[in-house]
């Protein structure tokens, strides 16, 4: 009895330790990044929410605001596109049964996640470069250019995709049979069964909105293609969606791999927003779902 | 179930075939509504505005030394969206930044740094106005260019160079000034026929005091594991000075390493990549942008050049080569793919042998394409004119970028004027 | 909710099962999406498979000089790295899971785990900056000294910073742990008290239940570590950071540097266009990536369908 009182609390223990070890990283990482961008953000606060980025090598401290602006621009967007087509594919890969399409959708969304993210920018900029020769030989223009917020998020909507779509396909199954009985002895009709399921899982859904945003918040390959970046802000108006637009990542990841201080230092400020941005989200999302796990 | 799905389908296809023809009966592209911009005009730079009433344009007047252009910039909101050379980006954004209020705001450059390879080919597909490479277009691009019947030009836009770094803890800088190096001897290392760093034929360029700090200890040779123009410069001065390495690497954005089989080399990402592997290993030896090298002050080998003089990489250095190499800029619609090689190991008492430029490419039939391009030629022209006269004074370059000699830029701009016209 | 009551009463009295066959066009998009990227690798990529053949996947080479390219280094890396990370990531992503649900109480719960579900938002270049400049230096200190430095001869040794296909492994490890953990979390959590009150009245211990509890929710866990595993060969610029990019035609010495397929296209993606074949071997090898996820993928499918 005792030597397996022990070996419980032994069990207990290396769970707790394997736990301990892979959080680790996540609290240095974070600790890294909010004392390197906090002091940087405040040396121009809050002009760096706002202005331009600086001109490299002088000691200006500059902003990161069209980075901001286009990560809201083209994660929302993304958001927009994405949400409807993942849920709607997992509803009906769920509840039809037997159907060959939910099984394709189902399988071929797991191996989309294997994609590298930028095989899916190359791709979308591929796709939108035949489509611009096929509507130019019937004498039309694509409606959407390759450089341009509207491509972008079209790449990050397809990122998006898997990540949301499996999350909830995995909750809909994961709804105990008896309920699935009880709502369908109701006699309601499979699109009212889905939503009262997908009402049980609603943790499950915020979490996977929450997962599938924080990912596309966090890309930087797919966006080289399309939404291109842009350092400046341009002209805003109702043609901004069909230009280059910048982000937070394209932004970070140029200034980080130049050599020059005040434009690494301010990548670090825009290292931090990006991640606060996200912490907020997970927050929202955590008091939405009402769920205390 | 088919039956239900069909009709729904194609209703679902009118719908959507619908929104797209309304959609496109609509074209967004181009720019946006023109807005009056505040005036923002630099008074520090000396160009001086008048406006010409029949175009509706404002002329400016730029200079460089003794040279001086007009150039007339639309009074309507232009973007011009660019990419290409990760090398250039640093300089390219300082650029577009003064060039708007230079332009009174009119003008905005979107440059982005997706990669030299990546530059030229999305400018070849039209998806940029320019392209920017740290070569001239490949003899593939070239090609099709002929044979599409393209009209464009490739003109230079600021110079730089490959400096070598190094990590030998025994070494002392004070004493024994920056290591020197010979290029046949660089090659020989990277090629894993030079082990260790006491080899006789590095020891023998040394100073006389300084030969025995040489430690027994075998070189890490690390390089760009990423595509570059970086590495194209490098690979092409190894080619240039040792036939062993033209005949088994050659020159190229990626090559593969000997020394990397050997178990002796490895590859990192970026310039950072590259000096932060050379910072951490004892007994390496690397290759950065000079521009990199000097905004991060790390210390760079004295190269011997085609005389024999050992240079340390610096702007007038540099600039010693661009004098001598590019006297005789080809036609700029011509095949320019011998024009880096010129730059590369060039005579003089002060000159460095890593040099290169980097050209950008433009189409110069932009304005028959598509209606309102008039305005984006003539901000084209107006951005590179500028690129070439203010652009390349010291207040407008930043640190680690070699302007242009003004022969060379008084070129690029009659290249410029003759054949960009709107 | 009271909206959304309103909606379904006046939208699905009737017909209510074409709406729900409508929803089928969303399953439409995502395949034409997936066939449509495959379309795309294809086209470019058969150039690549014509002029290589075979040995394309079986001789290690990539040269764009000499326009030859093997990716046997770089598919071996991929499979040694991912197969790593996943072994990793299962230990850590239950014991993660299991500590959140049983052990730590209610009110550090909803903390650990939106701190689990957050690192999955960090940027991938922010993990590479920190494998490369913590991490990797630390395996590289622990496999160059005895008793790990003994296997040197068999598994190699480390490229500068320490970095290696282990690191590159360890490093994918941590970074999706919170995707495995999230879904297998979920997991636990939805399995019925009664279940838990059953077990426990029969007199096992804590560590017993746990056990038999992971033994219920095993399809979920393999799931999970599936999902991990796209994003393990998928992850690109962290990887690249930390994995030492060298040619290393013998990908199971896994102390030494190598490549993995996505970490090889990060590197060469920005100048793949001035050779002739880069491009079609960049999109030749992002589809044998994509069919071997397949393959995986559908293999999962049959046997979580079955279980």
């Amino acid at each position: 009895m005792d030597t397996r009182r022990l070996r419980s609390s032994l069990g207990m223990l290396v769970f707790a330790l394997l736990f301990v070890i892979s959080i680790f990283p996540v609290f240095h990482l974070i600790a890294v990044v909010f004392i390197n961008g906090s002091s940087v953000i405040a040396s121009n606060f809050p002009g760096f929410f706002y202005e331009e980025r600086p001109l490299p090598g002088t000691e200006e401290v500059g902003g990161v605001g069209p980075y901001i602006l286009g990560t809201l621009i083209l994660v929302s967007l993304a958001t927009v596109i994405a949400t409807p087509i993942a849920i709607f594919a997992a509803i009906y890969a769920t509840q039809s049964l037997r159907s060959r399409l939910g099984f394709a959708t189902s399988t071929l969304t797991r191996a989309m996640i294997e994609f590298p993210t930028i095989i899916v920018g190359l791709s979308v900029y591929g796709f939108l470069r035949i489509l611009d020769e096929v509507l130019g030989m019937i004498g039309l223009q694509n409606p959407i250019p390759r450089f341009s917020a509207l491509s972008g998020a079209i790449a990050l909507a397809i990122v998006m995709i898997p990540f949301i779509y499996t999350q909830i396909e995995d909750g809909l199954r994961s709804v105990p049979n008896d309920l699935r009985e009880a709502i369908y002895s109701l006699g309601s009709s499979r699109i009212k069964a889905s939503i009262i399921m997908m009402r049980y899982i609603k943790a499950t859904v915020i979490t996977a909105l929450a997962i599938g945003i924080g990912k596309a918040l966090g890309e930087t390959a797919p966006l080289f293609f399309t939404a291109f970046g842009s350092d400046l802000y341009p002209p805003i108006d109702a043609g901004m969606l069909f230009r280059p637009i910048g982000s937070l990542t394209l932004g970070i990841y140029n200034m980080a791999l130049s050599g020059y201080d005040n434009w690494i230092r301010a990548s670090w400020g825009a290292a931090l927003i990006l991640l606060s941005i996200s912490i907020t989200l997970f927050i929202v999302s955590r008091i939405l779902s009402h769920r205390r796990w | 179930m088919l039956k239900k799905i069909i009709p729904i389908g194609i209703l679902i296809a009118i719908i959507i075939i619908g929104a797209v023809a309304l959609f496109m009966y609509k074209p967004w592209g181009g720019v946006g509504v023109p807005t009056q911009p505040t005036d923002t005009r630099n008074t520090a730079v000396t160009a001086t505005a008048t406006t010409t009433t029949s175009s509706g344009m404002i002329v400016l007047t730029f200079t460089y030394e003794d040279l001086s252009v007009k150039a007339e910039i639309p009074r309507k909101e232009v973007l011009i969206t660019g990419g290409g050379s990760t090398f250039v980006n640093p300089q390219m954004q300082a650029w577009a930044q003064k060039f708007r209020s230079v332009s009174g705001g009119y003008v905005t450059v979107n440059y982005q740094s997706i990669g030299s390879g990546a530059g030229e080919a999305k400018w070849f597909d039209k998806a940029l106005d320019f392209g920017a490479s740290d070569v001239p277009i490949s003899k593939t691009t070239y090609d099709r260019l002929i044979s599409r019947k393209a009209s464009f030009i490739q003109i230079p836009l600021i110079a730089g160079a490959v400096g070598i770094i190094y990590n030998i803890p025994e070494w002392d800088e004070s004493k024994c000034g920056p290591l020197r190096l010979s290029g046949d001897v660089i090659a020989d290392i990277y090629l894993g026929k030079i082990l260790y760093w006491d080899d006789d034929r590095i020891k023998m360029q040394q100073v006389e005091e300084c030969r025995s700090l040489l430690p027994h200890e075998i070189i890490r040779g690390i390089h760009r594991s990423d595509g570059s123009g970086t590495t194209a410069l490098f690979t092409l001065y190894l080619s240039t000075v040792s036939s062993e390495w033209k005949t088994r690497v050659g020159t190229g954005y990626t090559v593969e390493w000997p020394r990397d089989a050997m178990g002796y080399g490895e590859g990192a990402r970026g310039n950072e990549g590259v000096s932060a592997k050379v910072k951490g290993t004892k007994y390496s030896i690397g290759y950065v942008e000079y521009s990199y090298a000097v905004a991060n002050k790390i210390p760079m080998a004295a190269l011997k050049n085609k005389d024999g003089f050992y240079i340390v990489p610096s702007a007038e250095a540099v600039m010693e080569a661009l004098k001598r190499g590019a006297k005789d800029l080809p036609p700029p619609s011509s095949f320019w793919g011998d024009v880096p090689a010129t730059l590369i190991n060039r005579e003089g008492e002060k000159t460095y042998p890593i040099v290169g430029m980097v050209y950008a490419f433009i189409y110069t039939d932009i304005v028959s394409d598509i209606v309102s391009n008039k305005d984006l030629a003539a901000a084209l022209s107006a951005f590179f004119k500028w690129v070439l006269t203010e652009g390349q004074k010291p207040e407008n370059i930043v640190t680690g970028y070699v302007p242009l000699p003004k022969e060379l830029a008084a070129k690029a701009i009659k290249y410029i004027e003759d054949y960009l016209k709107y | 909710m009271g909206a959304l009551r309103l909606f379904e009463r006046s939208l699905f009295k009737k017909n209510r099962e074409y709406f729900f066959l409508l929803l089928a066009l969303a399953n439409i998009a995502i395949v034409f999406i997936v066939i449509t990227i495959n379309l795309v690798l294809a086209g470019q990529g058969v150039r690549i498979f014509i002029k290589e053949g075979l040995s394309f996947i079986t001789t290690s080479a990539w040269s764009g000089v000499k326009e030859s390219y093997g990716i046997l280094f770089a598919l071996g890396g991929t499979l040694v790295t991912g197969g790593i990370a996943i072994a990793i990531a299962a230990l850590l992503a239950i014991g993660s899971a299991v500590t959140i649900i049983e052990i730590l109480p209610s009110w550090a719960r909803a903390f650990a785990s939106t701190l689990t579900d957050l690192s999955a938002a960090i940027p991938t270049v922010i993990y590479g900056l920190w494998g490369l400049f913590v991490l990797s230096p630390v395996i590289g200190g622990l496999i160059s000294t005895p008793p790990l430095s003994l296997l040197t001869p068999y598994l190699g040794s480390p490229g500068s910073l320490g970095t290696s296909l282990l690191s590159a492994s360890i490093l994918l490890s941590i970074m999706i742990v919170p995707f495995s953990t999230a879904i297998i979390r979920e997991s636990l959590a939805r399995i019925p008290k009664y279940i838990d009150e059953a077990l426990y009245s029969l007199g096992l211990t804590k560590f017993e239940v746990v056990m038999i509890k992971l033994r219920y929710i095993r399809t979920s866990i393999l799931t999970a570590l599936m999902i991990s595993y796209g994003r393990a060969v998928g992850e690109t610029v962290a990887v690249a950071m930390v994995i030492g990019n060298v040619l290393n035609p013998d990908f199971w010495r896994i102390f030494s540097p190598g490549y993995t397929i996505a970490s090889l296209i990060a590197d060469q993606y920005q100048n793949a266009e001035a050779y002739t074949y880069m491009v079609p071997a960049i999109f030749g090898m992002a589809l044998i990536l994509f069919l071997i996820g397949l393959g995986i993928n559908i293999y999962v499918s049959i046997i979580s369908r079955r279980g």
